[in-house]
């Protein structure tokens, strides 16, 4: 049974004299336990706003979301239920994350004394042991945010949110704030989580290529909607959205052979007026008449793969041909 | 003899408790129609060092060595000499597009406005001049783009818009200070692209600043990575990235997810974190967080020596010991 | 080499006092402190330093400063000098109470303003604008007229067009905290609405208020002053320094017996302003001179 499941989500902003933006357009995702989900899209795909949906930071318009099948409220005036207490987040800033009038140590005991996990003289070793787990001197118990750089602070979102014992972390962009030594660390560092106290995370994140080295599987997102999931590695050496292969095709290497990252053309649409049938057709390479018409659904490929993209119906498609060979295409 | 050349350029600042040398000691040397690369991390001086070159630096800012362009030594030019470089020999692209654009002027008036003053064109030809380079930069629809603001486009058109900005007075070298980090990699890519082919078509030279080894990989030439303050290792492009010599270059390439790899190569995190510009560690500034460090490094500043067509900075050269 | 290390190293009590801003050691925030001191000194002593009573009589009236009144004296033969100083005793602690009741007030309801937002928000801050509308004195003259002149009534009148500045700032500072991503981190691990506003909102909010009411005081001892000056404040034979000066202004060719007490108004509130800037410029997070490191 899956821990998080995320079911059509829809997250729509009203706009002042403008038209309301669907910045999520009917989303749905699954987190099984102790699994990593990695969901990549670039600005604009709605992947921070179903983040902070899945969070239960903001109620979507419509769909669910559900921990352990029973569905998440929206954060209220009140305190939230210790059950979804279970379902914590870490955001992208780690310099506006951490409150700097505080003692690291009085935050990373909120959620033990809020949540009264333990006893008040208790909660400082607790502290002190969670300061270990991710790596940082126990000393930093008494000192100010400010007194860290980028990826200790993170560090320190990340064992805050620990403190709550959680079952899933939503992780909002936790490493693109970090210089590429602390992006390592970091990166490591919810691996090993994962795989250690089986805590369960959805990473949000821009960087297909540092998703690949940590998540188990892989949604793409694109204007608001989900284009493909699949299993990392199957995803990565097959994938099957254009979208997803562009995104792999602009990855630049640091292997020194000189070769040039492939751009995407045209530009993101505005996601108020989004494309009519597949999002993605304006830019496509491979687009054809069926694409621009109808919206292609999410149908499930092999097992855990699936892509919305009318080049894998059987009926529709007019070269049935493997999708890499238009990868050569370049301009 | 290259066509921008930096010797021993180092860079104070002033700090709470004295000055503060954020760049120490930096040799490069920019080649016509290169593209040469500053990298590394946050704070290693990699932005200070550029800044310096176009005397960019805060007010403050105490300057040494020497910056070699076409025979003459920046460091040594009054301000007002500088502005006849700065723009118009050396130009510069930042992160943020922004920087170079005005919010509240069009797109045309921003290039006209340019041309019409640095090249004394007339109204008719700055207008024709703006249109050539906005195709330069592949603008879809230039005419069109001269009457929309900043704000209509993208942040990828921005940049190209704040590149045709660089262009207007024809320099040879760009500047470029972390161009395509504010960008999504499809968009990136578009920029690289733009940036390679403005080098070979124009024969542009490009001093390309970023933090990013695959940005660096895909099109600079050449390429010192800074540490700290210091340059630890410079070479060939190809070389550096296939076999770093220097324990920090190896430490980041490890550290980065190598999309061209199969799946099973993890990420090698270096430990520690870079020290503080007001408190650098003495030897080596890397050392504390060396794996191969030995007593040596721990006192004696490594000099940058030509190592097999490179220059390198560390006496232990991880490659001899692990051969 | 150790041994010359330990030698320049402070004992353990000297390194741990706290340092001070460097907004805070500049010349002006010295001179502004020095000043005030110097009043708040006068305030507690003036029985001790004061020559005379403030209302004693008996002395040669209207006369010029001498070696005996250095101020000079009133008319009703008062020494001026000892009435400014006993005027610190009067000026100093109502306004400290005014800008005390202003900001308790305006702090208050501003944090609920921002706190709840909807009607409630709507609704203060309709009250606020509408304060506001009025010029503060011509409200404040209203007031007094009404419940009668007295220094009482002249600071009850002077709350009432002081407290929307509080709660105004209050409110904003509330709805930006509120909206943190500490703050959020804090709701997602339990914590309702209300343990935020006191751990985590309010603590972020003190700094600029603390600011606002430093400034704010020299406004109160001018206001103050002011409604004295207008006769609807404190009333004789009080020697407050407002109510001093638009005593001697009736004796215009007599200048010493404003003058002084104008300087000590302008001296008081000077200081606040020096003490208030030089404050904001310590408490400005982007010119925080804790942060190690930066953003990229």
């Amino acid at each position: 049974m899956s821990l998080l499941e995320l079911q059509d989500v829809e997250v729509t902003y009203q706009r002042r004299g403008r038209a309301p933006v669907r910045a999520v357009a009917g989303a749905s995702l699954t987190i099984g336990p102790g699994e990593i989900v990695g969901l990549v899209g670039e600005s604009g795909c709605g992947k921070s706003t179903l983040a902070r949906a899945a969070a239960g930071l903001l109620a979507p318009s419509s769909g669910r979301v559900l921990l352990h099948g029973q569905p998440i409220a929206a954060l209220s005036r009140r305190a939230r239920p210790a059950r979804e207490v279970k379902l914590q987040m870490v955001f992208q800033d780690p310099y506006s994350s951490l409150n700097p009038r505080r003692r690291i140590g009085s935050q990373l005991a909120d959620a033990l004394r809020i949540n009264k996990l333990m006893a008040p003289e208790l909660q400082r070793a607790r502290v002190i042991e969670l300061l270990e787990q991710v790596g940082l001197p126990t000393d930093a118990i008494d000192s100010y945010p400010h007194q860290f750089s980028g990826g200790q602070r993170q560090r320190l979102a990340i064992s805050r949110a620990l403190a709550a014992q959680p079952e899933v972390l939503v992780l909002d962009e936790p490493l693109s704030a970090l210089d590429a030594s602390a992006q390592a660390q970091v990166a490591n560092l919810l691996v090993n989580l994962c795989r250690e106290l089986g805590i369960a995370m959805l990473l949000i994140s821009h960087d297909l290529a540092i998703v690949r080295q940590i998540a188990d599987r892989i949604s793409v997102m694109y204007l608001g909607v989900v284009v493909e999931s699949g299993p990392t590695e199957q995803l990565w050496t097959d994938p099957k959205h254009p979208y997803t292969e562009a995104l792999i095709g602009a990855i630049p290497h640091a292997d020194g052979l000189g070769v040039k990252p492939r751009a995407l053309r045209g530009e993101v649409p505005d996601p108020a007026e989004p494309p009519a049938g597949c999002r993605f057709h304006p830019r496509c390479e491979r687009a054809f008449g069926k694409c621009s018409a109808a919206v292609p659904d999410l149908i499930s490929l092999d097992r855990d793969h699936a892509a919305a993209c009318w080049l894998h119906d059987p009926e529709q498609a007019p070269q049935p041909s493997p999708l890499k060979d238009a990868a050569g295409d370049s301009h | 003899m290259s066509l921008l050349e930096v010797e021993n350029l180092r860079v104070h600042l002033p700090g709470a408790s004295g000055p503060v040398t954020v760049v120490d000691g930096v040799d490069f040397a920019v080649e016509e129609g290169q593209v040469f690369g500053l990298a590394g991390e946050s704070g290693s001086g990699k932005t200070m060092s550029a800044l310096a070159v176009l005397g960019l630096l805060p007010r403050r800012a105490q300057v040494e060595g020497r910056i070699i362009y076409r025979g003459r030594d920046l460091v040594a030019l009054r301000e007002r000499e500088m502005r006849s470089v700065r723009g118009r020999e050396i130009a510069m692209i930042f992160q943020d597009p922004m920087t170079s654009l005005h919010p509240m002027l069009t797109v045309g008036r921003a290039l006209s406005e340019h041309l019409r003053q640095h090249l004394k064109l007339s109204r008719a030809d700055a207008q024709r001049r703006a249109v050539e380079l906005l195709e330069e930069v592949r603008i879809p629809d230039p005419e069109g783009s001269l009457r929309s603001y900043p704000h209509h486009f993208s942040g990828g058109m921005r940049q190209r818009i704040a590149i045709a900005v660089a262009l207007i007075c024809n320099p040879s070298i760009v500047i470029a200070d972390e161009p395509t980090t504010a960008l999504d990699v499809t968009v990136q890519a578009g920029i690289l692209g733009l940036l390679d082919r403005l080098r070979q078509e124009n024969g542009l030279s490009v001093l390309l600043i970023t933090h990013d080894l695959g940005v660096m990989s895909s099109i600079a030439d050449r390429v010192s990575v800074m540490y700290a303050g210091r340059i630890v290792e410079s070479g060939a492009t190809a070389e550096m990235m296939q076999r770093p010599r220097h324990p920090y270059t190896e430490g980041l390439l490890s550290a980065l997810p190598h999309p061209e790899a199969g799946d099973e190569r993890p990420l090698v995190a270096i430990p520690g974190s870079p020290p503080a510009p007001t408190d650098p560690p003495p030897g080596c500034r890397f050392h504390p967080r060396c794996t191969y460090a030995v007593d040596s490094c721990r006192t004696q500043v490594p000099q940058l020596v030509e190592v097999d067509a490179r220059r390198l900075a560390c006496p232990v050269d991880p490659l001899a010991v692990k051969v | 080499m150790s041994t010359a290390s330990e030698a320049i190293e402070l004992p353990a009590r000297y390194r741990r006092l706290p340092r001070v801003h460097p907004a805070l050691r500049r010349p002006l925030a010295v001179t502004g402190a020095a000043i005030l001191a110097i009043w708040v000194l006068v305030a507690i002593f003036a029985p001790l330093i004061a020559p005379y009573g403030p209302d004693v009589l008996g002395n040669s009236l209207s006369a010029a400063p001498s070696s005996a009144h250095i101020f000079g004296t009133d008319q009703l033969g008062r020494d001026v000098f000892s009435r400014v100083l006993y005027g610190a005793r009067i000026s100093l602690p109502i306004s400290a109470l005014l800008v005390l009741m202003s900001l308790t007030i305006g702090s208050t309801v501003g944090s609920l303003a921002g706190y709840f937002g909807g009607v409630v928000d709507g609704v203060i801050m309709r009250i606020v604008d509408l304060v506001f509308a009025f010029p503060a004195i011509i409200l404040a003259l209203v007031v007094t007229a009404v419940l009668g002149p007295s220094l009482q009534n002249a600071v009850l009148a002077l709350v009432v067009v002081s407290w929307p500045t509080y709660a105004r700032v209050v409110r904003g500072l509330v709805m930006s905290a509120s909206q943190r991503e500490y703050v959020q981190a804090s709701r997602l691990l339990g914590a309702s609405a209300r343990q935020t506003l006191l751990r985590d909102i309010l603590p972020n909010v003190i700094g600029p208020v603390v600011v606002l009411a430093t400034l704010d005081f020299g406004n109160a001892i001018l206001l103050l002053s002011g409604l004295s000056f207008l006769g609807l404040g404190a009333q004789p034979p009080t020697a407050e320094w407002g109510a001093m000066v638009s005593y001697g202004t009736q004796y215009f060719q007599d200048w010493w017996m404003s003058t002084f007490p104008g300087l000590a108004i302008f001296s008081s509130v000077l200081a606040l302003n020096f003490l208030g800037d030089s404050l904001r410029d310590a408490l400005d997070p982007h010119g925080s001179w804790t942060t190690r490191g930066g953003r990229r």
